[in-house]
């Protein structure tokens, strides 16, 4: 009997030994509900393109980088990598023992598989213009997978991380592209668990995760578009997380019990963009003077205040303070309406001039309220504005066939560089740019060559003054995402990241 | 068989109806713009632009894309979803349950309060209960959804915490959708029935019944029920069309996941395939439970039946 209480306790001493490193990663625990406004439709991460798709893949999926909770860059499913001094071959080297949600091991086979599809145009990956530089994937051996690129992209990773997701093959190939989309597999520190479209998400911890396994079990997205609703989930205790609250919902959710708010810096920069890239030859705004005299007629810190309830922060230029470098010394236009009507005089305008503005209603935080304040403002400096408010979806099916001379609009942030907003929003070969300076697209041009970051950074700085000097656009603020947060989660989302991260929050009672 | 003619009119009106609606649906779409901006990012190039438009077949003259999407529809095909990615008919289909159970639950709800308050009215014309009753119900139709909706999710849900705010988890999240839904369309029926069995009470038939002695129950549930029954089909009927194709506003107060969400969402989203696949699938289920109604009149009144 003794002997076999002694075994017992060895066993027992020897069994605490074992998993007393293992406790010091402690057990995933509890449920955390997320209740957002809306959902991704499907679930393939090569096919979606909303927020919410980029929330679940980074949840969900992984890239051959990742980006960790701080929305660095770092080693994800290839552990190191190395490029071609001609900076077109790309050598990864992939980790060993990173397994598929269920249970696969992953291999060469399924990074090639995945990074092919998701570059195939039969995909319609709507992502695919991130990644459209890779010409070929090759396999080099069972742990290394060579890409090589058509042409030299300064910021290929950040491209590849926020669209190369690894799916895994065999699967894939098994149960079909809609039996995928219905049950996702991937490597990430959540797998999915089951949904009800429209209605909820769940999710649940990884806990074969190389190296990030969530602090809650489970994780549920629920979505509900309605914002009165979530504030009453957080009252009621459905949700531990609501987001993206309208800014006058801040009182009353700050009022909860038990329930703090939480202003999130988005990284994404507002401004209302002026059309002097194609349309009328005669347009005022073709002025830099005019233009500047638009800057300096807006009042930021009012609408900031009473419209945006403090939700925004004013930039001086282009650049989002939360991702990128911006010199604190760089001022934004003073509002002056003196000055600007002074200005729009010696322009050649002493009565003003009419001018449309096409402005979207839903698309964008209180867009409406936003649109009438900044169309008043430039009234009040003698510019007419005429302003068309237009459904979200009318707003932006027009775009390309509509000239729209002045509009309020958003860039957001993605790949945490400028060159997505250079590129895609400021240079005037871009589709989505209303903006002509030859100079501008010149530095914009040279930045594609620039790999060092501390010069990347400067170089944008330098971009930034130009388009302030020119007055490019009405440079406005970067506003932020409003939260309502139970006491009991812990949670710290990295300013200027709207792909929000779950895996490092927890929930206590 | 009697009535052959007019079920054959009926059915060929119900066609032409369809097709009509087709057409419309199909050209709002174009009205609404290109949806390659709403589908891809702001990162994406004109030619990115180009070559999705092109997978997606939008690039193809508006007449054919028309003449496919009615080829196809045909033979039940409604097409890709943009966003989801998958064929129309199974998105819609996967979410039909959930609507389906949301207008049962409201038309049983507007069935049992409409006809119960509308008999106890037409009893007692003018009494104070007639006069509550009536207050009620010009509320109920007066009464904005969203607005109703949220003032008894805070009331409920929030202060007393009887029912959950929102989703589809079991029979309790059902009651106020069920509510807020079902609200409007018992008002209708409730005035309806108070007027139509006003009417029966001052038939001679009745008037006979009660000179005969028959207990007032039986007047009631036996007599002036088999004259109203076929008024209160026709409206009951149209109600639960009503409340059908009109959940939209209920489903995203209560993040209900039905149809009508996906319909909103498709439409600001750009997803046209499922807009066109809803509207058309929508308005086949009204022709077709129109026509039932119908049929069931048909059944129901004898006067019909001897017309024909």
């Amino acid at each position: 009997m003794k002997s076999f209480l002694q075994r017992s306790a060895l066993v027992l001493a020897l069994s605490v030994a074992v998993a007393a490193p293992l406790s010091l990663n402690a057990q995933p625990r509890g449920t955390l509900t997320v209740a957002l406004p809306a959902e991704p439709a499907t679930l393939d991460p090569h096919k979606g393109n909303t927020r919410y798709n980029y929330l679940f893949n980074s949840n969900m999926f992984e890239g051959l980088l990742v980006r960790n909770d701080k929305a660095d860059l770092v080693p994800g499913i290839a552990e190191s990598y190395t490029i071609s001094p001609d900076g077109l071959t790309y050598v990864f080297t992939l980790r060993k023992g990173v397994r598929f949600h269920d249970g696969s091991a992953l291999t060469a086979e399924d990074v090639k598989f995945s990074l092919e599809r998701a570059i195939n145009p039969a995909t319609k990956n709507p992502l695919l213009s991130f990644i459209r530089t890779i010409d070929k994937v090759d396999i080099l051996d069972a742990n290394r997978v060579a890409l090589t690129l058509k042409e030299k992209d300064a910021i290929f990773l950040k491209k590849l991380t926020f669209a190369g997701w690894i799916v895994p093959r065999a699967y894939l190939q098994q149960v079909g592209e809609d039996g995928f989309a219905r049950r996702p597999i991937g490597t990430g520190p959540f797998r999915f668990v089951s949904r009800s479209i429209n209605e909820r998400i769940e999710m649940q911890a990884n806990e074969q995760h190389w190296g990030w396994v969530p602090k809650v079990r489970t994780l549920v997205l629920r979505t509900v578009p309605e914002d009165a609703v979530r504030l009453g989930m957080l009252q009621t205790g459905e949700a531990d997380i609501v987001a993206e609250m309208p800014p006058p919902l801040i009182d009353r959710i700050g009022a909860i019990r038990g329930v703090k708010t939480l202003s999130h810096p988005s990284g994404e920069i507002y401004w209302l963009v002026l059309n002097i890239k194609d349309g009328a030859k005669d347009s005022p705004l073709l002025k830099r003077e005019v233009r500047i005299a638009l800057n300096h007629a807006i009042d930021r810190q009012a609408i900031i205040k009473n419209v945006l309830r403090n939700q925004a922060e004013q930039i001086p230029g282009a650049l989002a303070p939360s991702i990128s470098v911006v010199d604190p010394n760089f001022k934004p236009y003073a509002y002056d309406p003196a000055r600007a009507r002074k200005m729009l005089a010696e322009a050649g305008y002493p009565n003003g001039f009419k001018v449309d503005m096409y402005g979207s209603v839903g698309r964008y935080t209180l867009d409406r309220d936003i649109n009438l304040a900044l169309a008043n403002q430039l009234k009040a400096v003698g510019v007419e504005v005429n302003l068309n408010l237009w459904d979200s979806a009318k707003w932006v099916g027009d775009l390309s066939k509509k000239y729209y001379p002045m509009s309020y609009q958003a860039f957001g942030n993605t790949i945490f560089d400028p060159e997505g907003l250079m590129i895609f929003g400021v240079h005037s070969k871009a589709f989505w740019s209303f903006y002509r300076n030859a100079d501008v697209d010149r530095l914009i041009d040279e930045s594609l060559s620039i790999t060092d970051q501390k010069a990347r950074d400067a170089h944008f700085q330098k971009i930034d003054r130009a388009m302030h000097d020119d007055a490019s656009h009405v440079f406005l603020w970067e506003n932020k995402i409003l939260f309502g947060i139970r006491d009991r989660v812990t949670w710290q989302p990295r300013p200027g990241d709207n792909i929000y991260k779950f895996w490092t929050a927890s929930v206590g009672k | 068989m009697p009535g052959t003619g007019y079920l054959v009119e009926r059915i060929l009106q119900a066609i032409v109806c369809i097709l009509g609606i087709s057409v419309i649906v199909f050209a709002i779409t174009f009205l609404i713009g290109d949806p390659v901006h709403l589908l891809l990012p702001p990162e994406a190039s004109a030619s990115d632009r180009e070559v999705f438009r092109a997978a997606m077949g939008l690039e193809r003259p508006a007449l054919e894309r028309y003449g496919l999407f009615l080829f196809n529809a045909l033979q039940g095909d409604l097409g890709q979803s943009y966003r989801f990615h998958m064929p129309v008919i199974e998105v819609v289909l996967e979410r039909f349950p959930a609507t389906l159970e949301l207008a049962v639950a409201a038309i049983v709800f507007a069935i049992v309060l409409g006809i119960g308050s509308g008999m106890l009215s037409a009893v007692r014309p003018g009494s104070a209960w007639d006069r509550l009753v009536e207050f009620v119900a010009l509320s109920g139709m007066a009464a904005p959804t969203f607005w109703v909706g949220i003032m008894l999710i805070w009331l409920f849900a929030v202060e007393w915490q009887l029912f959950p705010t929102s989703g589809r988890s079991g029979a309790l999240s059902l009651v106020l959708p069920a509510i807020t839904l079902g609200l409007y369309s018992a008002a209708v029926i409730s005035r309806m029935t108070r007027s139509t069995l006003l009417e029966a009470l001052g038939e001679d038939f009745v008037r006979t019944a009660v000179l005969k002695g028959a207990p007032q129950r039986a007047i009631l549930f036996v007599h002036c029920l088999k004259f109203v029954l076929p008024a209160l089909v026709t409206i009951v009927s149209l109600q639960f069309v009503l409340l059908l194709a009109g959940a939209v506003i209920t489903e995203t107060v209560f993040s209900w996941p039905g149809v009508g969400r996906l319909l909103v969402q498709s439409a600001s989203g750009g997803d046209y395939p499922v807009v066109q696949g809803i509207t058309l699938l929508l308005s086949v289920a009204f022709v077709l439970i129109q026509l039932l109604a119908d049929l069931l009149q048909f059944a129901l009144d004898p006067r019909l039946r001897s017309a024909t």
